[in-house]
């Protein structure tokens, strides 16, 4: 998929008439109720799924940052209407007991529904999110159009509900160019 | 798609069957079956579906869809060859990596054999039918027909627009867009008939157990009764899963006089060649997220395949996914029947482990996790399972 085909797709995904690109700024700023992360760098803050925050600095599939900001016990991990998804019923849900072997491949699943191919998931570790004991793993997979990506997802149950921030990102340039920068983000984060 | 033709029938009943269609040819009248290497003129209508057709293959090609594995291409390509060897050359193979059923064929040659249909399948003589009907729709040249039909319906314009969607690349990917344009392409009851006898014909005239290709439709008949969301099995927007065919199909069988068992259902053959891949198909079935269509094929495996260890790995993974009350210790129960069997792979130890972890039987969780670190000492995930391991302790 060429980056501009990159970009109308993202458009087609994230973007709804009446909801703008909002700039985001690189100092502290807070995505949920008690979550926060210094973003490092300026990103545009695009129209995303119900619960969820996507920031991109050269268009969603090349380069996103996701946040999940509480994902409740129950639901998916993608809500609302998604052409060629199953119905939010039918999609893999979220657990407040899952562990994170569980969760990892609740993101693998949920990709999948997605149609990414070839996902491969590993390192899958105990990490810190913000003050909390979560995890942290990286993935690969490649989009319907052929394109190569790359992920980190970190994240931590906490309250029973699943926070989470996914990095992906075109593996050739796109991830890599931002890689060191995330991950000073993902240092930032407090989660109360 | 499929299309296509083969020329076993012959043109006298080919005739027959497009005379016999109710809706109006304009000037097409009968198509002759397409020969060896032909390829359509470049003034031809024909030639503008070819093209349209190149663009979806050329996107398909590079869609990460694509299993690549020599072993795997070259078995099926075998299987193809055995079934039309005049066609052979003609006829280029992707095997596309979704668990859905599906087999189709474009008319300019491109054939996928999805690997939901190499999972669903129980040997060759089964897949060997299903593509034998989808070279009927080629050599036969339906969806030529079918778009010389829609044309003097006015409606070339959907099927041209649709044809576009196939080529670009959108959000749910090119596998629905591919079975929208086969839809475009849902033949007409005599096509099918005449797909379904030219199937037939190529996969006895190739030696195959032609009891085998009524079964594969039983098959699909017992998983749509099982599946709650039909519309989710993309074989049926264009092949309607029908008893007619399976009694037509069972009389013809009856017909060639060969008992069932007695010529060739190469279910070694077939076992040898798709058992490496059995793993991830079943993975990526389990992902479908539904248990009672999954839980007929972990069945008719169980009953009839070789590596029994990883089936009742995956029956525990079905029960751990669902996770419906008391399917945790169904789970548990699964992954020690799959353990006591021998050749279960190590994952099964870890699934154990996390299971019993949840159930708090926590020596035996300890025990479990241990095995899985002891059997993959270089697990990417081994961090996470020593946690687990000193959180249980």
């Amino acid at each position: 998929m060429t980056a501009r085909t990159g970009l109308l797709v993202s458009a087609v995904i994230f973007l709804s008439a009446c909801a703008p690109v909002k700039l985001i700024e690189p100092t502290r700023v807070t995505v949920g109720d008690g979550f926060s992360v210094e973003p490092q760098i300026r990103w545009s803050s695009l129209p995303a799924r119900p619960g969820l925050d996507l920031w991109t600095v050269d268009g969603a599939t090349l380069d996103a940052v996701t946040f999940f900001k509480g994902v409740a016990d129950g639901q998916p991990l993608y809500r609302g209407p998604m052409g060629g998804a199953p119905q939010e019923d039918k999609r893999p849900k979220f657990r407040a007991a899952m562990t994170a072997t569980d969760i990892a491949e609740l993101f693998e699943d949920s990709f999948a529904m997605l149609r990414m191919q070839n996902l491969e998931t590993t390192g899958l570790r105990p990490a810190k999110f913000g003050a909390e004991d979560g995890f942290r793993f990286e993935m690969a997979w490649v989009t319907p159009g052929g394109l190569e990506m790359q992920g980190v997802v970190a994240g931590a149950v906490l309250k029973n509900r699943l926070y989470a921030v996914v990095y992906s990102g075109a593996r050739a340039h796109y991830f890599p160019r931002y890689r060191d920068t995330v991950e000073n983000l993902l240092k930032s984060i407090t989660l109360r | 798609m499929k299309d296509i033709a083969a020329g076993l029938l012959t043109a006298v009943v080919a005739l027959t069957v497009v005379l016999g269609c109710a809706t109006p040819r304009g000037e097409s009248g009968a198509l002759r079956d397409l020969k060896a290497g032909e390829r359509p003129t470049l003034d031809s209508d024909e030639a503008g579906l070819w093209m349209a057709m190149d663009r979806v293959e050329a996107k398909l090609k590079t869609s990460g869809h694509i299993i690549a594995d020599p072993a795997l291409n070259s078995y099926v390509r075998t299987l193809v060859c055995r079934l039309t060897p005049p066609h052979c050359d003609g006829i280029r193979i992707y095997v596309v990596q979704t668990p859905h059923v599906n087999a189709s064929m474009a008319p300019n040659g491109m054939m996928q054999i999805w690997t939901g249909l190499l999972l669903h399948a129980e040997n060759e003589a089964q897949v060997a039918y299903v593509l034998g009907h989808e070279i009927g729709h080629y050599v036969r040249r339906h969806s030529v027909q079918q778009f010389r039909d829609l044309r003097t319906k006015a409606a070339a314009s959907v099927f041209f627009t649709t044809l576009a969607g196939a080529a670009g690349v959108g959000f749910v990917g090119p596998l629905i867009q591919l079975a929208t344009v086969s839809s475009v392409f849902a033949f007409s009851r005599d096509n099918e008939r005449e797909a379904d006898d030219v199937g037939f014909e190529l996969m006895v005239a190739a030696g195959y157990d032609a009891h085998e290709a009524p079964k594969i439709w039983e098959t699909l008949l017992a998983q749509r009764a099982a599946t709650k969301d039909p519309k989710s099995l993309i074989f049926f927007a264009t092949h309607p899963p029908t008893e007619e065919r399976v009694v037509t199909l069972k009389a013809l069988a009856e017909k060639t006089g060969s008992p069932p068992g007695e010529r060739d259902a190469g279910r070694d053959r077939f076992l040898a060649a798709t058992l490496p891949f059995r793993a991830s198909m079943l993975r990526d079935e389990l992902r479908l997220r539904r248990p009672a269509a999954t839980q007929l094929l972990l069945d008719r495996l169980s009953a009839t395949s070789s590596a029994s260890g990883e089936i009742q790995f995956f029956q525990g993974e079905l029960y751990r996914l669902r996770a419906a009350s008391g399917d945790d210790a169904r789970a548990i129960a699964a992954y020690e029947k799959a353990i006591s069997m021998g050749d279960a792979p190590a994952e099964t130890y870890r699934s154990l482990g996390l299971v019993l972890m949840k159930a708090r039987e926590s020596s035996r969780a300890r025990a479990a996790l241990d095995r899985y670190l002891e059997l993959r000492p270089d697990a990417t995930d081994r961090e996470m399972i020593h946690e687990y391991v000193k959180r249980l302790e």
